[in-house]
């Protein structure tokens, strides 16, 4: 057994300490984690490519599974030497927020590398290391953190904000001091009568929006500061087109003051060194003040933005409302940087998965009503009639164009995964993967019902009775416990606006072992186990099985 | 809990290379959308968005559908996004690409401008 945990600790790279273990023939099993195990080609790691081409068809050795194994190692060597990188980047760029930033591992790599060329849907072939990195979009993996929001926060989004209802025909509206007095009741969780409920509860998920906003919108300027830094430094702007666009109201004043500031103090700390900046202060050239901000400033290096995800599940809301994401899409045009956003709008009304089964099937049946009536001839009129009313419908569940007949309800899932996360890449070609999150837990836990559900490999041995309950759940509990875990998330969502909620009951019948509570001390005593784990265990080769 | 698409594994490389010659069909949604876009584009108050789905060929791609869209700016109704969508109706996802932003006539005189075209099917076949 080769012991090269303690050397890799140190930060020594990986791939010297295995090509120099005692026994270089064959392919070795790496126990690079204390329950993870991977297989490497001793004598042909320090190589830059793979030895032959890694397919579909050829995995089925273990040799090939040992080029993987070797491509995997190397390329975690190489991401982590960008670590320390990626943590600065991140720092600046996002100062004031809790983070945190890893490269990606050996294994996680492995499997990624693996599940592509594997896919039958696809025909990847791996034959250089350059061309396997570019299949991980997420060499650096980062969070962060927004913190929730206080009642304070509540007050000021209800006495400020102006509504877009999207009502046709109606602008931006203010909230009157009746309804801002119920609101602060249902969001503090006091009861209010049914009749203010009903004058406040089309004003809800709106205002909802807009405390999102005021947990984001700091996050979103930084974002913005960074992808226009990123164009300015590519010269697809300058900062006098940036403050044209200020004054036609088409960029917030905020963004452009962070990025002029950032470019002044960026371009004066590379032209003068410390010396000529005391000599400047003597002389009266430059202030104290500024050269005390010279020496405090931390700039931040550009963002370039790859590709863009605003989930939310259905009755979620979103971490960036329309209106960030439209601020989002106006830089892209603005500076020509252009990549896809996946969102849901929050036009699209909270439907669960039974709702939007009876759409589809009040469709369908409309649908074999208008072929009866045409079949059956003499009835124009009706059939017209009929037809006008399910394109109306079609359009209002937003399935215009769509075959109805072949849409899988099956595929329709209720889900309340909530995140805001991106793809990008740093100025060096490293890329990597933001993700933005609250301070609520139960993101960190809701992927246990889903993992325990689909009987994946991924939970550890704290979680055994958990999966086996969640498996032996027939399939109307494990909608009921679905449509919990929503509301859960939704509970969780709520904290984090500054809004308090009832907490979420398990239905009845259900083990208390699903529980919320249940979860989460479940997700810590794993974690107990794991750390534990980690103290006593090194990585090391062994022959392979 | 399901998480139901993981996003980057989205397969929208097919659809929009199958289109990716159908200029014909591309041109009869461009035509569509500028005669909507005439009638309702409300510089001053919010309308519903407009949007004209490319003409589906595939049967088997009906999941996946490519529209133009033009939706208001949420806080300056004076001003539109021209867009193109990718959207996959059962979860409600859209993929979104802006091309263009201005107020009416801007985004009229875009639509209207043949060259357009070349520029709306670069976007589909980047988002591709």
């Amino acid at each position: 057994m080769v012991n090269i945990g303690k050397v890799f600790n140190e930060g020594r790279q990986l791939v010297g300490m295995i090509a120099k273990s005692a026994s270089k023939r064959g392919t070795k099993a790496l126990q690079i984690k204390h329950d993870i195990t991977m297989l490497v080609n001793p004598s042909t790691i320090a190589k830059s490519n793979p030895i032959g081409t890694i397919t579909r068809e050829s995995l089925s050795s273990k040799q090939v599974q040992g080029e993987l194994g070797n491509v995997s190692v190397r390329l975690a060597d190489a991401f982590k030497t960008k670590e320390g990188q990626a943590k600065t980047f991140i720092e600046r760029l996002f100062p004031e927020y809790r983070q945190s930033v890893r490269t990606k591992g050996a294994n996680s790599i492995y499997s990624k590398l693996e599940k592509q060329v594997s896919s039958r849907k696809k025909d990847i072939k791996i034959e250089c290391d350059s061309q396997a990195k570019s299949m991980i979009g997420d060499a650096v993996g980062a969070r962060i953190f927004m913190p929730s929001l206080t009642k304070a926060d509540i007050h000021e989004v209800l006495s400020t904000c102006k509504l877009n209802l999207h009502i046709p025909g109606q602008g931006l509206v203010s909230l009157s001091e009746k309804e801002q007095k119920i609101l602060t009741k249902i969001f503090s969780g006091q009861r209010v009568s049914e009749a203010d409920k009903k004058l406040v509860e089309h004003l809800i998920n709106p205002v909802k929006s807009k405390l999102a906003e005021k947990q984001s919108q700091p996050v979103v300027d930084r974002l913005l500061a960074g992808s226009y830094q990123f164009a300015l430094d590519k010269k697809q702007i300058s900062l006098k087109q940036m403050e044209e666009l200020v004054n036609k109201g088409e960029l917030s004043k905020e963004v452009f003051e962070t990025v002029k500031k950032n470019t002044e103090i960026k371009e004066f700390l590379e032209a003068y060194s410390q010396k000529e900046i005391e000599q400047m202060v003597k002389s009266g050239e430059i202030t104290e003040a500024f050269a005390q901000e010279l020496k405090t400033y931390k700039p931040f290096e550009g963002i370039n933005i790859t590709r863009f995800n605003n989930y939310r599940g259905s009755d979620g809301i979103a971490y960036f409302s329309d209106a960030q994401i439209q601020q989002i899409k106006r830089m892209q045009i603005q500076t020509g940087n252009y990549f896809s956003i996946a969102s849901v709008s929050e036009n699209i009304s909270g439907i669960s998965t039974q709702a939007t089964i009876q759409k589809i099937d009040r469709l369908k049946e409309m649908q074999k009503q208008i072929e009866k009536l045409t079949q059956q001839g003499g009835k124009e009129k009706e059939v017209a009639k009929l037809k006008e009313e399910f394109n109306t419908l079609q359009k209002k569940y937003g399935l215009e164009g769509v075959d109805i007949n072949a849409l899988d309800k099956g595929a329709i899932k209720g889900s309340g995964y909530t995140t805001t996360q991106m793809n990008f890449t740093m100025a060096d070609g490293t890329q990597g993967e933001l993700q933005l999150r609250g301070e609520g837990f139960f993101a960190e836990i809701e992927h246990i019902a889903y993992d325990a559900r689909q009987g994946k490999n991924t939970l550890g041995a704290a979680y055994q009775e958990y999966v086996q309950t969640v498996k032996g759940l027939s399939n109307k509990q494990y909608e009921a416990y679905n449509k919990y875990i929503k509301e859960c998330y939704n509970y969780t969502r709520n904290l984090e606006l500054g809004i308090q909620t009832p907490t979420p009951k398990l239905p009845k019948g259900l083990p208390s072992i699903l529980s919320q509570k249940s979860m989460e001390n479940l997700h810590h005593l794993n974690a107990q186990i794991e750390a534990a784990a980690k103290e006593t265990f090194t990585p090391h080769l062994r022959i392979a099985a | 809990m399901i998480k139901y698409i993981p996003i980057n594994n989205i397969n929208t490389k097919k659809y929009p290379n199958k289109f990716m010659n159908n200029n014909e069909a591309y041109k009869k949604a461009i035509k569509k959308v500028i005669i909507k876009a005439e009638q309702d584009i409300d510089d001053k108050s919010y309308y519903l968005p407009i949007e004209e789905f490319l003409q589906n060929f595939e049967t088997d791609a009906n999941t996946k559908s490519i529209k133009l869209k033009i939706a208001q700016d949420e806080e300056n109704f004076s001003k539109h996004f021209l867009e193109v969508v990718i959207s996959n109706p059962n979860s409600q996802i859209d993929i979104t690409r802006p091309i263009t932003y201005g107020n009416k006539d801007d985004i009229l005189r875009f639509l209207k401008n043949p060259e357009s075209l070349k520029l709306i099917t670069e976007h589909i076949k980047q988002m591709g």
